[in-house]
């Protein structure tokens, strides 16, 4: 219900506004600047900093808080009097006091909340007796250093660390004068490091240690430009001097991550300077790779693909971080210059959940959801991964959600996880059973509001898909998720009365269970809830979504064509492509050695990505030519025959699709070393000296505006999947072995910077404190993780976070991962831990 | 079977901010834990009981120690710092241990315009004076900003017992029987 409008005089002037709106931003939409420096438009309401204070002439009268007070018919408001005017004099006075000027070495010196109210209102004419009390310098911190002589205690850091992180790792200490921002027994900060504290400090009390002296504010250049570590597609705002990185910060408004960053996309900017960066192309000569002209290896690169191609089979892959502009040039280059259909994404987590699972029962393999819809939702339920470490910001609603708008959020993980605190109920279903209790809701569902389903009666499939349904029964259900009949009984009444219900799965290698089955199970049940439900489905890498959007999959044309309809492509290009369905990476594996005459690699690294039970070694090996395209020299890069290095991260131009389906830009921020190029203009040179133009800047950009365009409605159900029958559970003897994305890693590009590897490794194994208690095991020593496929040797990590009884190894990690003990992406595996 | 039945708050698992320390510590006593337990279920139920188990904690040990405000902490699903944060906040509550016997004295407006302050500083020097004779007992006296019994002004409440219409000699008797022989026991945890 809209809450009835409100007028109210301002200034001597009426105005107009919706009711239960907050008075502050009533008055900043009339143009009139409110200072403040505790207010944000992401927390609760607090009122502590007072420089708001306006007058209320009506009523009650006297001097109001503008940021904690809800707009009331008839409200008579006055900002500019001399009353407001020397209170908030006044109440700036009484905040400096206790805060040291050392302005011009302050890092935020011309960038300071504290310094425009002091501009404003002047410096005290008479200082007023009083010791500041004294506050050292908190440095023991890795990352965040603490100055609380600058402190003016306005509680943002802390509000936000709680709030919107969900991690209150600091809190305000003691009260009165002597009140200060602190962590628990002072120890270290030990925290997600996602830096939204230090971003929304008013003053330069937090300060980043990799941004810890930057050129004043007037001298820095700043490049609005999207984050490509993860799906979030969180905006950056890059600043730098002289193509000097100084700060990475975002808007707190304007955009949909709203300031919110996590460790990567806030501090792993420094991959760029990684001093591992290739920097000059590769080519094998006399079995070793040396450094080559670009002419050289080009001319060299498109010789010898070409030749394969009329030789035998070519495989083309694309790592998920590739923009939209690559994917689509590359998929071009396999197809139209190489005729080659075997042209796919890299098997990360997402890529089968949207084109296989939820493809097939949506009209369009996308999410039905964006991040908007979870801040409308009334019931989350979130599976697959732990959105906490693979999709910060999606965590970051999710606690906005729970704690500032009390939606319950229901985390169905057989791993405990960040969200364990604010969850309304945590189900540790067994790994890999979300199928069953997904399929399991939807039969509760029908059987309990049998109406429910009527809008799905003519979809293709149905009868089948219902008949599958009777294997579902509560017992049959609970035997196969390990959770008890009338817990998912009450689930199913949650998910039954919700309005708008909203369904997230995480994806990412690593994760137990066939995420094309629980994507399917995922995508029904959100069909059954009706067009209040929706589905978001996180994609493993930053462009999963985009990359399936321009047909960088085996068996997609761009724009989510059948390959039946690859005369249509040819009309909108002009150029003819191919219609046969194609390898993926693991069924070019499977083909056996020798299989392709030639493997082009585009960012992706096969040797560390596939799971042990499909090595692509020897296929590797066996391929006639290789070229591998790549910033860093990767296993794989190591056994092509030639290497081309790119640009990365905020070097990079073009568009990405978030999780949420909405396309976003890339923008060139920091320059790329000299002589590195972007994969685009990589893979348009290897075409042109192949004889074949492939479109670029502007052409390229019509020509996907043509053939994507992304302007599609929210995808439908368009037919119905039968479920397969319930299995019985799994259940882990000895440890779970918990291989899902990590926070601080979510693929290879993480591990080159050194500011994540120091606050932590990737070759790790994590396990919880009681666990390595139990088992002997501390901090840095080695252990065995051994089960599946073999044994990896691991420094041992002690986690809170960790799961009793899971041991988490990072998916990836130069055949030290995870990934070596695996058969199949998937798989749930139980290992043994033990000291080495 | 891995079914669990419990949900994010009240867990007995140890999750984010576990019981355990991060370094292994030892866990606490269970007599200790077990009067927790009690405190905690004889508490409104829900975060609205927090301020009440804290109370009865310090009621209990005198202090609410570190060790203990993890396990508040995890008990309540939030973290150790914010368990800290409202121990820092209330006078009434504190990290350490800080003195066996607590004598608070009034210093609301009628007890002061009664002689609240006089009561206060001869308490104190009564205090200080046995301390020095080496005692090991310690007391220690604070002014409470109103205990809300004005009307028996001056108040002054000698470890959770009320004086009211305080006489000095009266209440340094009281002190003196409390820092006789028997003191209070020591904290088991």
């Amino acid at each position: 219900m809209q809450p009835s409008p409100v007028a109210l005089t301002v200034n001597g002037q009426r105005a107009h506004s919706p009711g239960q709106r907050l008075l502050i931003h009533v008055l900043r939409e009339l143009g009139i600047r409110v200072p403040t420096l505790c207010h944000d438009d992401r927390l609760t309401p607090y009122g502590g900093c007072r420089m708001c204070l306006v007058e209320r002439l009506d009523g009650p009268g006297g001097l109001v808080p503008a940021c904690s007070t809800v707009i009331q018919e008839g409200m008579v408001i006055a900002t500019d009097s001399e009353v407001v005017i020397e209170a908030r004099r006044q109440q700036l006075q009484l905040l400096l006091l206790n805060h040291r000027m050392d302005c011009p070495v302050c890092g935020r010196n011309s960038d300071c909340r504290l310094q425009d109210l002091v501009h404003e209102f002047g410096l005290p004419q008479e200082r007023l007796p009083f010791e500041p009390t004294p506050a050292p310098r908190d440095e023991a911190s890795p990352v965040i250093i603490r100055d609380p002589g600058r402190c003016v205690v306005c509680g943002r850091c802390v509000r936000l660390c709680e709030e919107v992180q969900g991690v209150a790792a600091i809190a305000l200490l003691g009260r009165g004068l002597d009140t200060r921002v602190g962590t628990f027994l002072d120890r270290p900060l030990d925290c997600e490091f996602c830096g939204q504290c230090v971003n929304a400090c008013p003053v330069g009390a937090l300060v980043a240690r990799p941004y810890a002296d930057p050129v004043p504010a007037w001298q820095r250049t700043r490049v609005t430009t999207t984050c490509s570590f993860c799906a979030c597609g969180c905006e950056l705002a890059v600043e730098h001097r002289g193509g000097r990185l100084q700060r990475v910060a975002s808007r707190t408004s304007g955009n949909h991550n709203r300031g919110k960053l996590c460790v990567k996309g806030w501090l792993g900017l420094d991959v760029v300077s990684s001093p591992d960066r290739l920097t000059s192309p590769l080519i094998r000569k006399d079995g070793v790779l040396v450094e080559a002209s670009w002419e050289e290896a080009l001319a060299t690169a498109a010789d010898g693909l070409r030749r394969a191609s009329g030789r035998g089979r070519v495989v083309v892959s694309g790592g998920g971080r590739l923009s939209c502009e690559d994917g689509y040039l590359l998929q071009a280059l396999a197809r139209e210059v190489l005729h080659s259909p075997d042209v796919g994404t890299a098997p990360v987590g997402g890529v089968s959940a949207l084109v296989d699972g939820v493809g097939e029962v949506f009209d369009r393999p996308a999410s039905s959801a964006g991040f908007e819809d979870l801040r409308q939702a009334d019931l989350v339920l979130v599976i697959g991964a732990d959105p906490t470490r693979s999709h910060p910001l999606v965590k970051t609603e999710l606690v906005q959600a729970a704690v500032q708008r009390n939606v319950p959020v229901v985390v169905a993980h057989p791993v405990s996880s960040g969200l364990h605190r604010h969850a309304a109920e945590v189900v540790h279903l067994a790994p890999g059973s979300e199928h069953d209790l997904l399929f399991g809701l939807t039969a509760g569902l029908l059987q309990l509001d049998p109406g429910l389903g009527r809008g799905l009666a003519s979809l293709p499939g149905h009868d089948e898909w219902r008949r599958s349904l009777r294997h579902f029964s509560a017992e049959a259900v609970a035997h196969a998720t390990g959770v008890r009949a009338r817990r998912i009984e009450a689930l199913t009444a949650r998910l039954a009365t919700a309005r708008r219900p909203m369904v997230v799965m995480a994806t990412g290698s690593g994760v137990p269970g066939d995420e094309v089955d629980a994507a399917r199970a995922a995508a029904t049940l959100t069909a059954v809830l009706g067009a209040g439900a929706g589905l978001l489905v996180l994609g493993g890498r930053a462009n999963v979504q985009g990359l399936v959007d321009v047909g960088l999959h085996p068996r997609l044309l761009p724009g989510h064509r059948g390959l039946e309809r690859a005369g249509e492509m040819e009309e909108l290009t002009g150029r003819p492509t191919v219609s046969t369905p194609g390898w993926t990476l693991s069924e070019w594996v499977a083909a056996g050695p020798g299989a392709a005459a030639a493997l082009l690699l585009v960012g992706v690294d096969p040797v560390n990505l596939l799971p042990g039970g499909e090595d692509p070694r020897p296929a590797i090996e066996t391929a006639g030519f290789s070229v591998v395209v790549d910033p860093f020299l990767t296993s794989s890069a190591a056994r092509a025959n030639i290497v081309l290095p790119v640009a990365i991260l905020s070097e990079r131009e073009g568009t990405v699709v978030g999780a949420d389906g909405v396309r976003r830009t890339l923008r060139r921020a920091l320059a790329p070393p000299p002589g590195v190029w972007g994969d685009s203009e990589v893979l348009a040179e290897l075409a042109r000296r192949m004889g074949a133009r492939l479109p670029r800047g502007a052409d390229l950009r019509d020509e996907l505006d043509r053939v994507v365009g992304w302007r599609w409605p929210r995808p439908r159900p368009r037919r119905l999947q039968p479920a397969s029958r319930p299995r019985a559970a799994q259940v882990a003897s000895g440890f779970l072995l918990d291989a899902a994305p990590q926070l601080f890693h979510s693929g290879s590009l993480s591990a080159h910077s050194a500011l994540l590897q120091e606050l932590s490794p990737v070759v790790a194994a994590r396990l919880n404190p009681a666990d390595a208690l139990a088992l002997g095991v501390v901090r840095g020593e080695v252990v065995e993780v051994s089960g599946g496929r073999g044994e990896v040797l691991l420094r041992a990590r002690l986690d809170r976070s960790v799961r009793r009884g899971t041991v988490g190894v990072a998916w990836m990690g130069s055949r030290t991962g995870a990934a070596t003990l695996y058969d199949r992406i998937g798989d749930v595996l139980s290992v043994k831990v033990r000291k080495a | 079977m891995v079914d669990d039945d419990r949900t994010a708050a009240g867990t007995d698992e140890v999750g984010f901010y576990g019981a355990e320390g991060a370094d292994g510590a030892a866990a606490l006593d269970p007599a200790v834990i077990e009067l927790f337990n009690e405190l905690v279920a004889n508490a409104p139920a829900g975060r609205e009981g927090l301020l009440t188990v804290l109370l009865g904690l310090q009621r209990t040990f005198d202090r609410v120690s570190w060790r203990i405000q993890e396990l508040v902490a995890d008990r309540y699903g939030v973290s150790p710092v914010q368990v800290a944060s409202l121990v820092s906040f209330y006078p009434r509550l504190s990290a350490e241990r800080r003195g066996r016997l607590k004598v608070e004295v009034c210093t609301g407006t009628d007890c002061h315009l009664r002689g609240g302050d006089r009561l206060l500083d001869g308490l104190a020097g009564a205090v200080r004076a046995r301390s020095a004779l080496g005692s090991e007992a310690r007391a220690e006296v604070v002014g409470e900003s109103c205990l809300g019994l004005c009307g028996l002004a001056p108040v002054v409440r000698v470890h959770e017992r009320v004086h009211g219409r305080a006489e000095l000699d009266d209440v340094e008797e009281a002190v003196r029987r409390w820092l006789g022989p028997a003191g209070v026991d020591e904290e088991p945890g």
